[in-house]
């Protein structure tokens, strides 16, 4: 049921940036992500993905309504392995030429995977969850069409009562097409 | 240029997506010294010892009456209740001169008799004491108390009798106290008739068959169901998603270099440097005056707060503070430097409430909390703990 609302959304998501494509512009992002809360909870130490986002500039071109979807994977620490969908929409303001600021809200589809080897046991199991998310971003624009940005996820995963949180920070180099 | 630029962006993109995808291993490899399993479906008995119906029933009823103390008002259940997980809720035991039962204990005359010295053990799963990770032990060699001064829980049973702020008071003397409080049993008829069916013969109310008997009925005080069983015995379903993370840090971090096996428990005396409890007006030096003292058993560890040997520290959260505070190379007792603690003691853990999960995944709340209506000498059952 998680996995068919996430597809729904991408879909939906898609499906609203396709009439704008005359003011669109296509940027692909390679994301090297950490998990910030190590001292806390090191499951997970580093990760990869890459996002394909859609943005659309506003009246001002100072700003714009970005949308993307994307593909994370924390290399395993230990026990731990996670495939990651995102999906986030969001606002992006462009200070002169090279500076900008984001904020975004999404979700993401975490498939964990943990193996735990015991000498008699082997554990293997996979939790998915579909987990909302939050994004502040800074990003810096070089030779009008690559990116470096610096982007906080913030994450909330209801349990049993309690809201545990889960920060990845991503560095990331984009290339507009 | 834009093809070759759009086909260099694509490549790029598909080699660093395999290249990601293709990055795993085979999992956390536990080890097996270290490992951490699930509790025996049944408890070994020494074979001098072997528990029967009316063994258990005997020791049960010797737990629960305050004849066996000097004042006749403390007995084993005063600081190891049913109610409080065979624990007392206390940092610090009140034996002597208390009334009360947990949090609302108090001394009757305050300043009088001193605090036990010790935060009370819980005696549920005490059968399994010195388990290793492989799942062996021998019941006539079980470590006992934090400082392991006895071995096996007949030779336990015994001491909190002679002992003067447990139970002994000032009614007797050390040595005199076994004897004196065998002397008061062999005047009781109920007590001379069981002793008589359970051991045989008519000099049967022996200081070894007082032990024998309680230590029998400590034997059945087993919780070996909790979620981490179950869990290790297959159940996948036994443990939430946040108590697995919680395993997996709990390996991760090194906590099963002392607390392995099957009770979490290495039963290894470690220096931790905790902080002494200042009820007690002096500090604990603990095993060998070196501030050593044995792991604790994680087992039913929601149910036996506060923690550490000296109660110190309130909540697990605190517990799990103090090893933060350690790692950070605090020194937490003036009398213990940080080049003195254990070099086992490097813990990478910090506050984390999947941990705290997983540890309340040790607990099982299945076992007998049965209280006997009265007992042979007709006092109060339990002592004085209303």
């Amino acid at each position: 049921m998680k996995k068919l609302l996430f597809v729904l959304l991408i879909s939906v998501a898609v499906s609203q940036s396709a009439p704008a494509q005359q003011t669109l512009r296509y940027t692909v992002w390679a994301d090297g992500v950490l998990n910030a809360q190590l001292p806390k909870s090191n499951l997970y130490g580093l990760g990869a993905g890459l996002r394909a986002e859609v943005s659309k500039p506003l009246r001002t071109s100072k700003s714009a309504l970005f949308a993307q979807v994307g593909y994370t994977r924390f290399s395993e620490k230990a026990a731990f392995t996670a495939n990651i969908a995102l999906l986030n929409a969001g606002y992006r303001y462009q200070a002169r030429k090279a500076f900008s600021a984001s904020i975004g809200v999404g979700a993401q589809y975490w498939s964990e995977r943990m193996r735990v080897r015991f000498t008699d046991y082997t554990i293997d199991e996979t939790f998915t969850n579909v987990l909302p998310s939050a994004t502040v971003g800074l990003g810096w624009r070089f030779k009008s069409r690559y990116h470096v940005g610096l982007e906080n996820r913030l994450l909330v995963k209801p349990e049993r009562g309690r809201l545990p949180i889960r920060d990845n920070v991503a560095l990331s180099l984009g290339y507009t097409l | 240029m834009t093809t070759l630029k759009t086909f260099a962006l694509f490549a790029s993109i598909v080699l660093f997506g395999t290249t990601v995808y293709s990055c795993q291993s085979n999992g956390l490899e536990v080890n097996p010294d270290e490992t951490i399993g699930a509790l025996p479906p049944t408890v070994i008995d020494p074979a001098d010892n072997p528990r029967t119906p009316e063994k258990v029933a005997l020791g049960k009823a010797l737990f629960y009456d305050p004849i066996l103390s000097g004042n006749k008002d403390v007995s084993c259940a005063t600081c190891h209740h049913p109610n409080l997980g065979y624990g007392d809720g206390l940092d610090l035991p009140i034996g002597v001169g208390g009334e009360g039962l947990g949090n609302s204990r108090r001394f009757r005359s305050p300043g009088v008799i001193p605090f036990t010295k010790r935060n009370t053990p819980t005696l549920l799963n005490v059968a399994f004491n010195g388990i290793d990770a492989h799942g062996t032990y021998n019941p006539v060699t079980a470590p006992m108390f934090y400082d392991l001064r006895a071995s096996s829980l007949e030779a336990q049973s015994l001491l909190p009798i002679a002992a003067f702020e447990e139970m002994r008071g000032d009614v007797f003397t050390e040595a005199t106290a076994i004897d004196s409080v065998l002397a008061r049993l062999r005047a009781i008829a109920t007590y001379r008739e069981s002793f008589r069916t359970v051991f045989g013969g008519n000099t049967a109310i022996t200081a070894q068959n007082l032990g024998k008997a309680i230590a029998a009925f400590e034997r059945t005080l087993v919780t070996n169901n909790a979620p981490f069983d179950r869990y290790r015995r297959g159940d996948a379903s036994a443990m939430t998603e946040a108590q697995k993370r919680g395993m997996v840090l709990f390996i991760q971090n090194g906590c099963t270099t002392c607390h392995s096996g099957p009770m979490f428990s290495d039963y290894k005396a470690h220096v931790l440097g905790v902080a002494d409890n200042d009820k007690l007006g002096f500090s604990d030096k603990g095993k060998d005056n070196k501030y050593a003292f044995r792991t604790p058993t994680l087992r039913n560890i929601a149910l036996t707060a506060p923690y550490m040997h000296n109660g110190k520290q309130q909540s697990l959260a605190d517990v799990l503070t103090f090893y933060d505070r350690v790692r950070d190379g605090e020194q937490l007792n003036p009398n213990v430097a940080v080049s003195q603690l254990d070099s086992l003691l490097r813990p990478r853990v910090t506050l984390s409430n999947d941990l705290i999960e997983f540890m309340h995944a040790l607990t099982d709340n299945s076992f007998d909390k049965s209280i006997p209506s009265q007992v042979p000498s007709g006092l109060p059952v339990g002592g004085r703990i209303q």
